[in-house]
C-alpha cells in the first residue's frame, strides 16, 4: 500500500470522515494522518464540525402541542380493531 | 382458527413493540422535520404523518433492521413527496465556491494550539448552528441533514433524494462549506472571535 501525500489525504478526508472510502483507501488516509500532525489537526477539526451539526440540529424537544397530537393519535389507533 | 389467533397475537405484539420503541425516537424525528420544513406547524404535520405511515406499515418492518433508520426514511420520503411539492424551489447554484478549509483557516490561524479552534466550536450555541443549516438552499440542506444529523450513507442519501452519488458528494461538500461560512459570521456576531 503506497503512502499518500498531504494534498491527497486532505482531498479524501471528507469521505474518510464519512467512512465512504474503500477499506484500502481508508487505511491510506488513516496512516497518513497518524504520521502527520498538521493533517490530523485539520481532520479532527472537520470531524468536530460534523459532530457540532449533528448535536445542535437534532436536539429540539418535542413541543407540548406535538405531545397532545400523538396522544390523540394513540387513542384513535388503539380503538381500531386488531 | 388457530392461524387466525396466531395472527391476532402477532399483531398485538407488533403494536406493543411500536408503542414501546417509537415514542423515544419522536423528538429526534421532530428535530429533523423542523430542519426540513423550517416551520413548527409543518414539522408537526410531518411528524404526525410519519407516525401514521410508520404505524400502518409496521408489519413490513423487518426485525433486525434499524428502527431509527427505517423511521427517518419514512420521514424523508414523506417530506419529499408531500411538502416539497407545495413549493418547489428552483435548483440554486451556490454563490461561488467556498474555500475547502474555510472555518479552519480562520480559527486555527489564531493559535498554534489545537484547542484554539475547537473552543470556538464548543461555544457555538445550538440556535446558531440550526440557523446556519436553515439558511442553506434546500438541496444542500437536505444533504447535510441526512448525512450529519441522520447519519445516512451517500448511497442511502442518493436513493432518498433520487440523485447520483456524485451529486450527493458535491452537495454535501458545498453545503458544509457554506454552513461553515455562516458559522464564522455568527461567531463574529457573538463576539466569539474578532475579525
Amino acid at each position: 500500500l503506497s503512502p499518500i501525500d498531504c494534498d491527497r489525504a486532505l482531498r479524501e478526508v471528507e469521505r474518510y470522515l464519512d467512512r465512504e472510502l474503500e477499506p484500502a483507501e481508508m487505511e491510506q488516509v488513516a496512516s497518513h494522518l497518524e504520521g502527520c500532525p498538521p493533517c490530523m489537526r485539520k481532520a479532527d477539526f472537520q470531524r468536530k464540525v460534523h459532530e457540532l451539526i449533528a448535536r445542535s440540529c437534532g436536539c429540539d424537544e418535542l413541543p407540548q402541542s406535538m405531545h397532545v397530537r400523538i396522544q390523540r393519535l394513540w387513542v384513535q389507533l388503539s380503538s381500531e380493531p386488531d | 382458527m388457530e392461524a387466525t389467533r396466531d395472527k391476532q397475537q402477532d399483531e398485538r405484539a407488533l403494536k406493543q413493540r411500536f408503542e414501546r420503541d417509537v415514542p423515544p425516537l419522536l423528538a429526534g424525528l421532530y428535530s429533523s422535520a423542523l430542519r426540513m420544513t423550517r416551520n413548527p406547524t409543518d414539522a408537526e404535520d410531518l411528524v404526525q404523518e410519519t407516525f401514521l405511515r410508520a404505524y400502518r406499515g409496521f408489519a413490513g418492518f423487518r426485525e433486525g433492521t434499524n428502527l431509527k433508520a427505517w423511521l427517518y426514511r419514512i420521514l424523508t420520503n414523506t417530506f419529499i413527496n408531500t411538502y416539497r411539492k407545495k413549493q418547489r424551489e428552483p435548483v440554486t447554484v451556490a454563490d461561488g465556491d467556498v474555500e475547502d478549509w474555510y472555518l479552519y483557516d480562520r480559527l486555527a490561524a489564531r493559535s498554534a494550539e489545537a484547542s484554539a479552534e475547537t473552543v470556538v466550536l464548543d461555544a457555538m450555541p445550538d440556535e446558531d448552528v440550526q440557523a446556519a443549516l436553515d439558511a442553506l438552499p434546500e438541496q444542500f440542506r437536505m444533504a447535510v441533514l441526512l448525512a450529519d444529523v441522520e447519519g445516512m450513507s451517500y448511497k442511502e442519501i442518493a436513493e432518498a433524494l433520487d440523485i447520483p452519488i456524485g451529486t450527493v458528494m458535491s452537495r454535501l461538500h458545498r453545503g458544509r462549506k457554506s454552513l461553515e461560512r455562516t458559522l464564522w459570521e455568527k461567531a463574529k456576531e457573538r463576539g466569539l472571535v474578532t475579525d
